[in-house]
């Protein structure tokens, strides 16, 4: 910011700067207002090493969850009940006695270790990551339901994105009697904790993927709002903000073209914040028995299906906890890096 | 001032009302009844449901529920546990839930103070990398996940820990659920109370305090303690609540008798009292901590009062 | 502030050391020469005359005891009644009472708390869910109407002939009314101790609790995790074993309770699901049939397809249950060609009513190339060539329709089976009122010792809605006359003609008949699982080591 007042005080204006500006003029003024610091910020941004690993960790994540379930060749929803519950198997790592489809199953009566693909007589078939109790691949299953999980997520951010931005930014701007209003109601909904919206929503609603996005939806965007809120306030007082309204911009050019640019770095950083939030909500509405319907597969009843057995074939739960983990631990990395660069 | 603390008050009762309608409203829509069992026949529903006023209109039903509720009467449990009433139900298995998420709180809090101002005063390398797994874990690994963990090696494998709770002897039967529960505590304030300290260090009067040649453990305590710690405060709140959440599941799993697994039982045997019950329960609870929190902020802070009486 | 927290915290942690060190060791003691029970979920009352559901059986079971009860063979034995007689139109039953039996604060039981009792449970004051047990599954004379509230409680059939005899008026023959009575909603209830307390309070507390059974419940609250019971020095036959007490936990995740088992916490812990796995060969384990039957609902009147006899049965030859019972659900289960399950039901020799199952096959053995030609006929005379019929399940039993969706549509061309999970409480919905679904995977619990307990389920009139057939209801009404009863071998006769007409018509679509896999610890004796789910307590002892 400092760079624009001194800016300002060199400059000496002439008659062509009070022409009310053009669409053109627009991505000039934030360009040059902010633009320098941007830049500056995707640099800090990559500087840091754990911010560029949370990247990479995100980036292989979405790519899994676009090209992993069909890497296996089995496909994620087949049965086949007579090759359940079998151990990880990796064709390279087998040959080293690891890895290689044994169990050791903590029985009543004493640890027992077996090899069921060799019970079965199909020690020429691999398992990655084993199969479940129906006999379906874990491996395809575990990046469907990352990637359902990852669309639930990104979409029910992206939506409270969308509507706690604009009652964010409408409410800061505007202020007066609107702002008031608008905030007590943000206030009512806000103060319902969010597991009982989402419980009672998911109560009433048939199970499945759209009533969950509803329900994140519903208890997560009054935190966009406040942030978006807070930072409308914060930007409308600014130098520049008051030189576009002197120079007659209008409402609409000075939320989209001058107001908009300067809180988006905070915003993706709560989106970085929010996206792992969702993963997890979605997850516990799964262990409390009101997640995705049973046959479909999400992390989230990945994770409860594979807890309620984790005792017996922990394999199960492992590579899909591993999973959330992963998506929790890289969003944490870049949140945590753009929150640095920004400062 | 005071004027400011009433209108806080007031939304705060308000919004206590409305949250009770909607979630009213909400549950006239659940599927199914609570008398569902496949042996009484229409014409017992019909009676049972008679019984329990529930043929009335649901905004009859809903004034008679708010007039009874003055009288600390929230109805009486139809199916999980017949004709006890809730706030029975709900004030036996609060302090036990309470118990625990305090326990947890202030041990994950005072580990994540502990953390956070270590790793900002030494910053080894060692340190660093302690710090970061640490919080990082317990940001990252949900807390049942820890407990499964928890209870499988020390439970379990090494016998040393009781895996199930047991009333008559709760200490250590709720070490395993708390340590799973704080260790969430510990990394979200471990990280809050870094980057405080870290600001307090870099800003201007620590520096001219050093240049005065204050000694530094003065410094730290004086100063920096105290100054990082006071944004702490505000943290414990949503914490608070947010225990009570991630208990839900770790209630389950060690079969300890607090609310969470109450809701969990009620929802899955459509008992609407006690769900509504205990959703009032949330809330009040939710609203609650956050009106004191702005009540101890308002004093805490008088840039907050002044802004407050403006809006 | 800080320092505050410190001292708190240091409290904290010295009190938790503190009480680590004294209490624990007591109770471990304790609980050592006790018997240590997990139990799945909470018993929703504790009130025998409110219970319906198989835990509160269960618990309830502990510290009751019934006029009539299973021995340690599921046979039906004297409890408190020394001995009853019929009269001569089968419609009067007259128990006589034991000497000396005593409710567990030394006051003797009488006659008149089984009045009370019963009266309690037609009460429609008590709107008790168990109700149906002397309206349908036996009459007691006015009990319809006195539940209904029709009629005024005094009219119950039920009286105190003297303190030692109690007498039951019926309004339709029994000839199963002990096995029935065996359930512990008709225990006695003592009037003066529930007017005491207040009849709504009764049970609700470890306080509010007569025993007149094996233990005295002292430490039990609603939706307890945990329940404590001592030994009942008044029992009748408190002689048969020294258990000092009972220590009952709650766990609902099943992999927890068998960490604890095998860390030597519980001696019994059921066994279910995944978790077989792990007890599988073990010497402990012990299968009790629960006398349940897992089938298939046929929505035969709204369905057109479903109309059809062969469609029906082909969906029911096209159905491998053995396959199912040993890949998919793994423990529990034994394939089932009829509705009333086997291990349960005699024939007057005493051999089993259902026998092998064989004279069922023909209309539900596994057939493939049987059920293609059936459906073929099927589809031809409704003139389609396609069907496809919703399969509604609760969704915990999703890998059972997965497979028999899978079994169905590869044998039938033309077979199209769309797969609907519901909730458990939808489930139940549909259940008790017969609408909504096409095929329902269903099960049933027996609540007494008789076939009909199951062949009611299809009468017209059971409300039920799902199958109405004249002859068959005619059988059902048949057997209950007087001289059918009173001639040997008859009623069962009639029983198994209804039985091949349900079956012949492919009116339902059994599946399995359920067992309970418990772990039994070594040195645990007397332990067995009744019929009806309960635990019998009679011979309960743990040996100490």
């Amino acid at each position: 910011m400092k760079k624009v007042t001194e800016a300002a005080s060199v400059y000496v204006p002439t008659a062509e700067d009070f022409v009310p500006v053009s669409s053109e003029r627009k991505t000039d003024t934030s360009a040059e207002s902010v633009g320098g610091s941007r830049h500056d910020t995707v640099k800090k941004f990559f500087a840091q090493k754990s911010a560029v690993v949370g990247v990479v960790i995100l980036a292989l994540l979405v790519i899994m969850s676009i090209i992993g379930p069909y890497l296996s060749g089995y496909d994620y929803a087949d049965q086949e009940l007579d090759r359940s519950n079998l151990a990880p198997k990796v064709p390279v790592f087998s040959e080293m006695g690891f890895l290689n489809g044994s169990e050791l199953l903590p029985k009543t009566t004493g640890d027992t270790s077996h090899n069921r693909y060799e019970e079965l007589g199909i020690s020429d078939v691999y398992y990655i990551f084993g199969t479940d109790s129906l006999g379906r691949d874990m491996f395809s299953r575990c990046f469907m339901g990352l990637r359902i999980s990852l669309i639930i997520a990104v979409v029910s951010t992206l939506i409270n994105l969308f509507i706690g931005m604009n009652y964010g930014i409408i409410s800061g701007y505007f202020g007066g009697m609107a702002d008031v209003i608008m905030q007590r109601i943000a206030d009512v909904i806000g103060s319902i904790p969010t597991l009982v919206v989402v419980t009672l929503l998911m109560l009433v609603m048939e199970p499945g993927m759209g009533s969950i996005i509803l329900a994140l939806m519903l208890s997560g965007w009054i935190e966009m709002s406040q942030i978006a809120r807070a930072q409308v306030l914060n930007v409308k007082e600014m130098e520049y903000i008051q030189a576009a309204r002197t120079l007659g911009a209008g409402h609409s050019h000075i939320i989209f073209g001058e107001i908009l640019p300067n809180i988006i770095g905070k915003m993706i950083t709560q989106i970085m914040i929010s996206i792992p939030a969702a993963v997890f909500l979605e997850a516990f509405l799964s262990f409390v028995g009101l997640g995705m319907p049973p046959g479909s597969c999400s992390l989230g009843t990945l994770l409860s299906d594979g807890f309620k057995s984790v005792l017996i074939h922990p394999y199960q739960l492992i590579p899909s906890a591993i999973l959330m983990i992963l998506i929790i631990v890289g969003s944490h990395l870049v949140a945590n890096g753009l929150k640095k660069a920004a400062e | 001032m005071g004027k400011y603390l009433l209108k806080k008050i007031l939304i705060s009762i308000m919004t206590i009302f409305v949250i009770l309608l909607i979630m009213f409203l909400l549950l006239q829509f659940m599927p199914g009844s609570p008398f569902n069992d496949d042996k009484l026949s229409p014409e017992q529903i019909e009676m049972m449901r008679q019984k329990y006023g529930l043929d009335q209109p649901v905004i009859i039903r809903f004034f008679r529920y708010v007039a009874n509720m003055f009288k600390g009467d929230l109805g009486v449990s139809y199916s999980i546990s017949a004709n006890t009433p809730i706030t029975t139900l709900i004030a036996r298995r609060f302090p036990v839930t309470m118990e625990i998420g305090l326990v947890s709180l202030c041990i994950g809090t005072f580990a994540g103070v502990v953390l956070g101002l270590l790793s900002a005063f030494f910053r080894s390398r060692v340190m660093n990398v302690i710090y970061s797994v640490l919080t990082l874990i317990g940001i990252a690994v949900p807390s049942y996940l820890l407990a499964m963990f928890l209870s499988y090696c020390l439970g379990f494998r090494a016998n040393l820990l009781p895996m199930l709770y047991d009333v008559r002897d709760p200490f250590t039967t709720s070490i395993m659920p708390v340590a799973a529960l704080s260790f969430m505590v510990m990394a979200i304030i471990g990280q809050f109370t870094k980057a405080e300290a870290m600001d307090v260090m870099n800003s201007d009067y620590v520096l001219l305090a050093r240049c005065q040649g204050l000694k530094n453990s003065t410094i730290m305590v004086k100063y920096i303690l105290r100054n990082s710690l006071i944004p702490v405060i505000t943290m414990v709140g949503n914490l608070l609540v947010g225990l009570l959440t991630g208990s839900l599941v770790i209630e389950q799993m060690f079969s300890i008798p607090g609310i969470g697994t109450l809701l969990t039982q009620a929802i899955s045997s459509n008992d609407y009292n006690v769900v509504l019950g205990l959703c009032f329960l949330y809330s009040g609870m939710y609203i609650t901590v956050r009106l004191v929190l702005d009540i101890l902020y308002c004093f805490a802070d008088p840039r907050v009062r002044l802004g407050g009486t403006k809006s | 502030m800080m320092k505050n927290k410190n001292t708190l915290c240091t409290l904290l942690a010295a009190a938790v050391m503190l009480s680590a060190l004294s209490g624990c060791s007591a109770i471990r003691e304790k609980k050592k020469s006790e018997l240590n029970i997990a139990i799945g979920a909470s018993p929703a009352t504790m009130d025998p005359q409110l219970v319906s559901d198989t835990y509160s059986g269960r618990m309830t079971s502990l510290f009751t005891c019934t006029l009539y009860m299973y021995d340690e063979n599921n046979a039906t034995v004297p409890g408190l009644a020394e001995s009853m007689e019929w009269s001569e139109d089968n419609l009067t039953a007259t128990y006589h009472l034991k000497e000396g039996i005593k409710w567990s604060d030394g006051s003797p039981i009488t006659a008149d708390d089984f009045v009370y009792a019963f009266k309690h449970l037609a009460d429609p004051q008590t709107a008790s869910s168990a109700v149906y047990l002397i309206t349908s599954c036996c009459i007691i004379q006015n009990a319809v109407e006195v539940s209904k509230g029709e009629a005024p409680v005094s009219e119950l059939g039920v009286s105190a002939v003297d303190h030692q005899t109690f007498q039951v008026k019926l309004e339709v023959p029994c000839p199963y009314l002990n096995s029935l009575f065996t359930m512990p909603d008709f225990a006695p209830r003592n009037r003066a101790f529930c007017e005491n307390v207040g009849s709504d309070n009764y049970a609700t507390s470890a306080d509010t609790i007569l025993s007149s059974g094996a233990f005295i419940p002292d430490l039990y609250e609603p939706l307890a995790a945990q329940i404590h019971m001592k030994k009942n020095p008044y029992y009748i036959f408190a002689d048969d074993s020294d258990l000092p007490g009972v220590n009952i936990q709650i766990v609902s995740d099943s992999q927890q309770a068998m960490m604890c088992f095998e860390t030597g916490v519980f001696d019994i812990v059921s066994v279910n699901g995944s978790v077989y796995e792990l007890a599988e060969g073990d010497a402990c384990l012990h299968d009790y049939p629960t006398v349940s039957t897992d089938f298939i609902k046929i929505n035969c009147k709204t369905n057109q397809y479903l109309g059809n006899k062969n469609i029906r049965m082909a969906l029911s030859k096209v159905i491998d249950r053995k396959s199912l019972a040993d890949d998919v659900l793994r423990t529990g289960y034994d394939p089932l060609y009829a509705m009333s399950p086997p291990g349960y039901f005699t024939e007057d020799d005493g051999t089993d009513f259902y026998g092998d199952g064989s004279r069922y096959l023909e209309y539900a053995g596994f057939d493939e190339n049987k059920a293609a030609e059936l459906w073929k006929q099927g589809l031809d005379e409704i003139g389609t060539s396609s069907v496809n019929v919703k399969l509604t399940y609760y969704s915990g039993n999703s890998a059972l329709a997965e497979a028999i969706e899978a079994q169905a549509e590869k044998a039938l061309p033309g077979c199209d089976i769309e797969l609907d999970p519901v909730t458990q409480k939808e489930y139940l919905k549909m259940s008790s009122s017969g609408d909504g679904f096409d095929l329902l995977i269903a099960g049933w619990a027996a609540d007494y010792g008789d076939p009909t307990s199951f062949l009611n389920l299809f009468l017209s009139g059971s409300g039920k809605n799902i199958y109405s057939n004249d002859e068959f209801d005619g059988l059902l009404d048949k057997a209950n006359e007087s001289e059918i009863i009173n001639t040997p071998g008859e009623r069962n006769k009639i029983l198994h003609q209804a039985e091949d007409l349900l079956m012949s018509e492919a009116a339902v679509i059994p599946l399995f008949s359920v067992e309970d896999s418990v772990l039994v610890r070594e040195g645990v004796t007397g332990f067995t699982e009744t019929p009806t789910s309960a635990y019998s307590v009679k011979k309960l002892d743990k040996e100490v080591r």
